[in-house]
């Protein structure tokens, strides 16, 4: 009972901090369960989603499907069954601007895959096929072009034919989900049009193009990338395939930015929990400061250390309790309302799951936590004396500083400021500590902000990022006019770094990997090791080498179709297609396999300006419209959606950021005040004005928010990249060079110390009710 | 004929208490002269350091009026009062009150800064000064915490007169002091007083009473005596003590 009635008072007492450590948690609790519950409702979503369409655990898309094969696939130990659906391998035109990724039509079938409504809110649960003319395609097609229902694609049969007429014009008239492709990061696409379109597009390709779906068996103890190698040494289909996705990698790929951000946040939410601890230790030890003289009482009347500890904890542990019970219960509504945010990005309805027990036990072990901190930070309670601390409390001594400033007449609002400061340094540590990781996180997502936006960093991260593309038709005259061409270019600009690639998937040592085949391999810059230069060379990347465990040195087999040699790897390079599972050879190299012909049909080139690109482009194809087909590259689809991404990340920082740092300067403020309430009548009884000491009160926390943006910016410098490349390891990128430049500091670091220096001002209004009568000792 | 510093007409002082009013200050009239060490004296909760404050603008009266250069106290905007704190006007605080993180030197230099007509270095320059005359030079550079209760004392007076304030306020500034350090606060205080300054102070104790000219006695928030003394001189303070302690006991103290 005495414990419930000394609770009672501290809180009645301390509402303040009560009430503050609640909203803490309120916000902590309730962005836990609602990115908890977003990253379980998009991982199920897209799960449910692969299932209804009944996705294989391999889709293989290719050309060379003999019956021979089939027999032997089929026929498989590890394989249950076996589909083959024959699809029409096209290409489209968007608003003049060509597609260089296969786009796969075929028939649609509305048991597999489900049609959205207009504005993709959910199933609309049409089952109607799409009429002659007409073309269903994903909400991730839809991002990535740009296109909107009722647009219209031109569909090429050729790719080289652009200059000719396109084979057909399809208006979009539905929305579906496509769970193995339909993510936006991916470049193959699946479209869906009436039985005549497809009977017709069919017969204008030519050429059958089937993606062979590999259903496992259900004893098979492999996981799919491993089935997928195991089934490409014993039957080669991997290799003479364009390419295949595992059920795995379609999961992987459509949840993987989702997941990135998410843990991102996640990780965030983890700092801001230590942001509550420090507040509360704050809190505790200027409480037990300012009741020293009443702890003693306690103490003198029989309270036990232990009671009055357990009184601290409790109150501590309601207030969490208080904020995290509303903020959980909160988040199921939240988490609705943001639940389909990724929907652009995985193109597949969220299904509104709530993470609840999962999240309720997170919050339980917070709970755990934060009451073993309560008991260490108040252990100085238990060694409180009670005489002592009746005999006139505990007067605060200051000793010589070696940091104290001159007071000066000039800045005497600034320089008591910086007294006040540096008389109590200890106890505004835990403040400079939040603030610093606050600075350190607001710095990190702007710095990734920045570098997602600049060029060199992101050549620096293997992205390959060219404004002029050339797509050749005629590669052997094209090669002999290439100095011709690039003078034409160099009138408007200067070439900063021209890419002769193709790409394919080939097999490295049985596993289907995506290859750069570079003419001119001398651009690459390897990270270790060197490039590969000659035709016996191939380089990988650094999460190919853990994946695989291939090393600088080894010699691997490269495989496609019947062509298969033996090559050496000189390096690791950088890359981020297919989230960095990639590795890069030289043309000769390929020829050396075996494909004679093989040729590179695309040129890229970096410009330094690129607001010559239309002129460019105009010029180019004038001149040359007979061997080349010259384009501008918008900026890559996957960098505006990690930009729209990013930028939505920095919001959901810089505004915790920004609600901690108020909660937190309120709490430390409205302390501070109960501690120096004397200092701050003596300074008024002296003649200071209320404006005056309001202000130095705030400038007192500007020099803590300065303080902790030098800290945040030596420890972003410090450690930002390596935080950063822990993240985005899984899109490929194991070095991620953060693009720091003056203004990456200026916003993160203005912001902390307006924040700071106003919420510090405007809680100092309580000097106002400073009674100078509280002087007086009767 | 002494010239009138501040004066007080009618003042009173009365709080809300269980639904009805206590008064502190009931009708005061009283006028403070130019150079007189003045003492209000009187029993605990009688309203002496009520009437202090009210007096020095530090806490506004209920009704009534304190005048001093024009200005009613009881009416007048909260910043011209805070202004007076470091032009005319001069407080000494039973506790101190000196800013814990601030040497002795810089608390007292501090109030100097406020005041605009001085410049920086002739602060500096009467800070060292006061403090060379309140025997403060030494430790100077010590905070409040480094050194004794009586130090602390002598320099909130050097405080309180660093800017030459017309009315030097003091709330029982011997209260907290042991009897050496209050010989030293009192006899700073007289020389204060006989180079011209004007002191009005609060005290219970005799002692300090003694160095006045003149006696003020409160009882239920009213004035009910005054004694008029001449100049002190340490050479005559036992006839004085007894002239006081006669008055006191007429005053029932």
């Amino acid at each position: 009972m005495e414990i419930i009635t000394l609770l009672k008072a501290n809180i009645r007492r301390r509402k303040g901090s009560f009430w503050g450590i609640a909203i803490l948690m309120f916000i902590i609790s309730m962005a836990f369960t609602a990115f908890l519950s977003m990253q379980k409702s998009c991982r199920e979503s897209i799960d449910h989603a692969l299932t209804y369409a009944d996705a294989p655990n391999i889709s293989v898309y290719t050309y060379d499907m003999s019956e021979e094969l089939m027999t032997t696939l089929k026929d498989h130990e590890m394989v249950e069954r076996v589909e083959q659906v024959t699809v029409a391998e096209t290409f489209f035109e968007y608003e003049g601007e060509k597609d260089g990724n296969s786009f796969f039509l075929q028939k649609y079938d509305s048991t597999k895959y489900r049609r959205l409504t207009d504005d993709c809110s959910g199933y609309s649960g049409l089952t109607e096929k799409p009429e002659k003319g007409g073309i269903f395609v994903s909400q991730g097609f839809l991002t990535r072009s740009g296109a909107r229902l009722g647009d219209t694609l031109d569909i090429y049969t050729d790719y080289y034919n652009a200059a000719e007429k396109p084979t057909v014009s399809l208006k979009i008239t539905g929305i579906v989900t496509e769970p193995v492709n339909g993510c936006s990061l991916m470049g193959w696409k699946q479209g869906f049009v009436s039985d005549e379109d497809y009977e017709m597009l069919l017969e204008a390709c030519g050429e059958e193009c089937y993606i062979v779906k590999l259903y496992k068996a259900t004893d098979c103890p492999l996981n799919d990338r491993k089935f997928r190698r195991q089934l490409n040494l014993d039957t080669g289909i991997i290799d003479k395939a364009m390419g295949s996705m595992t059920r795995e990698e379609s999961l992987y790929y459509t949840n993987l930015f989702p997941q990135i951000i998410l843990s991102i946040l996640l990780v965030f939410l983890v700092f801001l929990m230590i942001v509550v601890l420090i507040v509360m230790r704050h809190s505790i030890s200027t409480s037990i400061e300012i009741d020293y003289v009443n702890l003693g009482i306690l103490k003198a009347m029989g309270f036990s250390g232990r009671k009055i500890r357990a009184v601290f904890m409790l109150q501590y542990l309601l207030a969490q309790a208080a904020g995290a019970l509303p903020g959980f219960l909160l988040a199921i509504p939240a988490a609705k309302l943001f639940g389909d945010v990724f929907q652009p990005i995985t193109a597949i309805p969220g299904e509104n799951r709530i993470a609840g027990l999962q999240s309720s036990l997170i919050l339980a072990g917070v709970l755990l936590v934060s009451g073993l901190f309560i008991l260490l930070s108040t252990r100085r309670i238990g060694l409180l004396s009670p005489v002592r601390a009746i005999s006139g409390g505990r007067n605060e001594i200051y000793f010589d500083s070696r940091l104290r400033a001159p007071v000066s007449k000039r800045f005497l609002s600034a320089s008591l400021a910086l007294r006040q400061f540096t008389a109590n340094k200890r106890r505004y540590v835990g403040i400079i500590i939040i603030a610093t990781m606050l600075v350190f996180f607001m710095l990190t997502v702007t710095g990734l902000g920045d570098s997602i936006n600049s060029k060199a960093a992101n050549e620096a991260m293997g992205v390959i990022y060219t404004e002029v593309e050339l797509t050749l038709k005629d590669t052997e005259e094209y090669e002999a006019k290439e100095r011709e061409i690039d003078a034409v270019i160099e009138k408007y600009a200067e070439i900063e770094k021209k890419y002769r690639i193709t790409c394919e998937y080939i097999s490295l040592d049985g596993e289907n990997v995506f290859c750069f085949i570079y003419k001119n391999p001398e651009v690459v810059t390897p990270i270790k090791g060197r490039t590969a230069l000659y035709d016996n060379e191939i380089m990988i990347t650094e999460l190919l080498s853990d994946e695989l465990g291939i090393h600088i040195g080894d010699t691997v087999t490269v495989s496609k179709g019947d062509h298969k040699a033996d090559f050496i790897v000189t390096g690791f390079f950088q890359g981020t297609s297919d989230t960095g599972r990639c590795f890069l050879m030289n043309l000769d190299g390929v020829r050396r396999m075996g494909f004679e012909d093989a040729t590179v049909d695309w040129a890229g080139y970096s410009i330094s300006d690129p607001s010559h690109c239309e002129e460019i482009k105009q010029e180019l194809n004038e001149a040359y419209g007979d061997i080349l087909d010259c384009s501008v590259a918008d900026k890559n689809v996957e960098l505006n959606i990690y930009d729209m991404a990013v930028n939505a990340l920095k919001a959901v920082i810089y505004s915790f950021s920004v609600l901690f740092a108020f909660v937190v300067v309120v709490m430390v403020c409205k302390k501070c005040f109960q501690q120096e309430k004397t200092d701050l009548g003596i300074y008024q009884a002296v003649g200071f004005r209320i404006r005056r000491l309001r202000l130095q009160f705030a400038v007192r926390f500007l020099i803590m928010a300065l303080i902790s943006s030098v800290f945040g910016s030596v420890l972003s410098l410090l450690f930002s990249e390596k935080t950063l490349t822990l993240f985005l390891r899984k899109i490929g990128i194991a070095s991620f060079p953060v693009a720091f430049s003056v203004s990456t500091f200026v916003l993160p670091v203005s912001l902390i110390c307006i924040c700071f220096f106003v919420f510090a001002y405007l809680v100092s209004r309580r000097i106002r009710t400073v009674d100078l009568k509280e002087l007086i000792t009767e | 004929m002494k010239q009138t510093i501040l004066s007080a007409k009618g003042l009173c002082k009365s709080f809300a208490h269980n639904g009805g009013q206590l008064h502190i200050l009931q009708n005061i009239d009283l006028e403070l002269y130019e150079g007189d060490f003045t003492v209000i004296m009187g029993a605990s909760g009688s309203g002496k350091s009520t009437l202090l404050y009210s007096l020095s603008g530090m806490d506004r009266a209920t009704a009534g009026e304190v005048l001093y250069k024009g200005m009613n106290f009881v009416t007048a905007k909260e910043n011209a009062l805070v202004d007076l704190r470091h032009t005319d006007f001069g407080f000494i605080f039973q506790q101190m009150h000196l800013v814990s993180n601030l040497t002795l030197f810089e608390n007292v230099a501090v109030c100097g800064y406020l005041n605009k007509s001085m410049p920086a270095e002739k602060v500096r320059e009467r800070a060292n000064e006061l403090q060379d005359k309140m025997g403060l030079s030494h430790i100077k550079t010590h905070l409040p915490s480094q050194v004794s209760g009586g130090e602390q004392q002598r320099c909130a007076i050097a405080r309180a007169v660093i800017n030459n304030p017309k009315l030097l306020f003091a709330d029982e500034p011997t209260g907290a002091l042991n009897r050496k350090n209050t010989t030293e606060v009192l006899n700073l205080l007289t020389e204060l007083n006989l180079s011209g300054q004007s002191i009005l102070m609060v005290t219970h104790d005799l002692r300090a009473a003694l160095r006045a000219g003149r006696l003020i006695y409160l009882e239920d928030g009213k004035i009910i005596g005054e004694l008029s003394l001449p100049p002190y001189d340490p050479t005559e303070e036992q006839s004085r003590e007894a002239q006081v302690n006669a008055w006191l006991t007429s005053m029932e103290w």
